[in-house]
């Protein structure tokens, strides 16, 4: 559970009764703000003139004002308008014993949250307090979630950077080369070249994406959507829109999941999922390969594997597989363009889900991707 | 230094490209070349063919492949030079040429440059290296 939250409360009232009164009900005041899942309590201070309170405004870090109309050197409205020239957000409420019409239209218009009309009751201080307790917990809510923003787009655009240097570096030599006909005037000599440079740009494009979807998932940003899938349709229409990269391979990617296969998930998140570990299947196949789709629903847990014919692992690869970053690059890989990020994100996406992805594999026989959901998702 | 040199230098770096790209400048400079694309592989070349000067990627199947390499060949023929490259030499906070000796102790590498020099700047590290190891 959170911490409790702290209200540090700066009482300008020149009636030491009142001013007493007000400060140990609210020390021992705790209560709950609901919808912004915070426990507050309050911190309090005090003094009865404006030049006391300016002090504490400039010095001491304090996060709402009970103000009384008259002070023993000036005026409520005196402290509002600096309050409000040196931070917007600060809370502050008025408090008077002849409130006029005039007056709490004023108090209102320069931003006070509430009027405090004397005598009043504890019900009415702690329905002001509760109101300054929510704006401030609010306002420091934002604040967090903007720190985290600024730190997460950081994070992204460094590893996005790192993760560029040596494509741009590829790419940029290959046209150094070009440029300056190395190996002559053959251009033939240099078509490899530009194939190669265009696999590199796609390579870009996929990592920039992939990284994006891994920021939203790890942000939390993305609003999920939860609904009854049916895997078997959805594996369907992902194995349909990989067409054209089967045919180039000339692969078979068979689906024999059951037809009633269905799962309680965000639909986009189960298409990165299955989008990757297809087009993996395919991309790392052998030509003419095949792709093999199967599932088990066991009341317990969905099982679904992904088993392909093509070049596998070995079992150190398989050690480093799910990682970040992580590329698999031998003699048979080489044309093959990844950011290296999918299966992380596949990885990431299950933990949401409680279930896991394991693989199995044989060099130049293939491998097996199983993808387990608990029943609790199911 | 002669254009028609006889020297081999090995290259080893687990990008595809940027290995095939060292491998046809440095040809175009008349060296032979023996090229690659992974730790394990260089860890044999090593064991088993002669060469002169031997060009590591930093980071191929382990995050220090170019300094497990370096010392490997330090340790059968402590003369031969040796350049890492990486793509953050900056972080790494060593010299470019490792004439100091607490570096060139730890690290067993004669220089570390950064991926993406210009190659006139790499050529002319690889000339300085092979004439010092001539002369010894």
């Amino acid at each position: 559970m959170a911490e409790t939250q702290l209200i540090k409360t700066y009482l300008v009232i020149p009636d030491l009764h009142i001013r007493s009164t007000i400060h140990t009900y609210l020390s021992k005041f705790q209560v709950r703000i609901s919808d912004l899942h915070e426990e507050v309590c309050f911190e309090v201070h005090g003094s009865d003139s404006l030049k006391e309170a300016k002090e504490a405004l400039t010095s001491q870090s304090i996060d709402f004002f009970i103000v009384a109309q008259d002070l023993v050197d000036g005026n409520a409205f005196d402290l509002f308008s600096l309050i409000k020239s040196t931070s917007s957000h600060l809370p502050f409420a008025f408090m008077s014993k002849h409130i006029t019409l005039d007056l709490a239209l004023r108090a209102t218009r320069m931003g006070s949250i509430d009027i405090l009309t004397v005598p009043f009751s504890a019900d009415e201080l702690r329905s002001v307090a509760k109101k300054a307790a929510h704006q401030i917990i609010l306002d420091r809510q934002t604040k967090a979630l903007e720190g985290e923003r600024k730190k997460i787009r950081f994070e992204f655009l460094a590893v996005l950077a790192h993760e560029l240097k040596a494509p741009i570096s590829a790419v940029e030599s290959y046209l150094q080369i070009i440029k300056t006909r190395i190996l002559g005037n053959d251009f033939a000599k240099y078509d490899h070249m530009i194939e190669r440079s265009l696999i590199r740009m796609d390579g870009m494009r996929r990592l920039i994406f992939d990284l994006l979807d891994l920021t939203r998932i790890e942000s939390g940003q993305k609003k999920r959507e939860i609904q009854k899938i049916n895997i078997s349709e959805l594996i369907g229409q992902i194995i349909e829109s990989l067409a054209p990269m089967a045919q180039a391979k000339r692969v078979t990617v068979m689906n024999n999941l059951p037809a009633n296969m269905t799962l309680m998930g965000d639909i986009v998140e189960l298409q990165i999922v299955f989008n990757n570990l297809i087009s993996n299947a395919i991309k790392y196949n052998k030509n003419a390969g095949q792709v093999l789709l199967e599932g088990q629903n066991t009341g317990t847990f969905l099982k679904i594997s992904i088993r392909d014919t093509g070049i596998g692992l070995s079992a150190d690869e398989i050690l480093r597989l799910f990682g970040e970053f992580v590329r698999i690059r031998n003699e048979k890989t080489a044309n093959i363009e990844g950011s290296g990020l999918g299966l992380s994100i596949v990885k990431k996406i299950l933990s949401i889900y409680q279930g896991t992805v394991t693989v199995q594999s044989k060099i130049d026989v293939g491998s097996t991707f199983e993808v387990v959901f608990p029943a609790v998702a199911n | 230094m002669s254009e028609n040199n006889q020297y081999t230098i090995l290259i080893a770096d687990d990008d595809p490209d940027l290995l095939d790209q060292l491998k046809i400048r440095l040809e175009s400079k008349n060296y032979t070349i023996l090229s690659a694309s992974s730790h394990n592989e260089a860890a044999q070349i090593i064991e088993e063919r002669p060469f002169d000067l031997a060009i590591f990627d930093l980071v191929m199947e382990f995050q220090d492949s170019g300094f497990i390499l370096s010392y490997k060949l330090k340790q059968k023929y402590p003369e031969r030079p040796v350049i890492i490259l990486s793509s953050m030499v900056h972080e790494l906070n060593v010299q470019n040429q490792l004439t100091a000796q607490p570096d060139k102790a730890w690290l067993k590498a004669d220089a570390v440059i950064q991926k993406g020099v210009r190659f006139e700047i790499l050529h002319s590290e690889i000339e300085r290296l092979l004439a010092a190891a001539t002369n010894t």
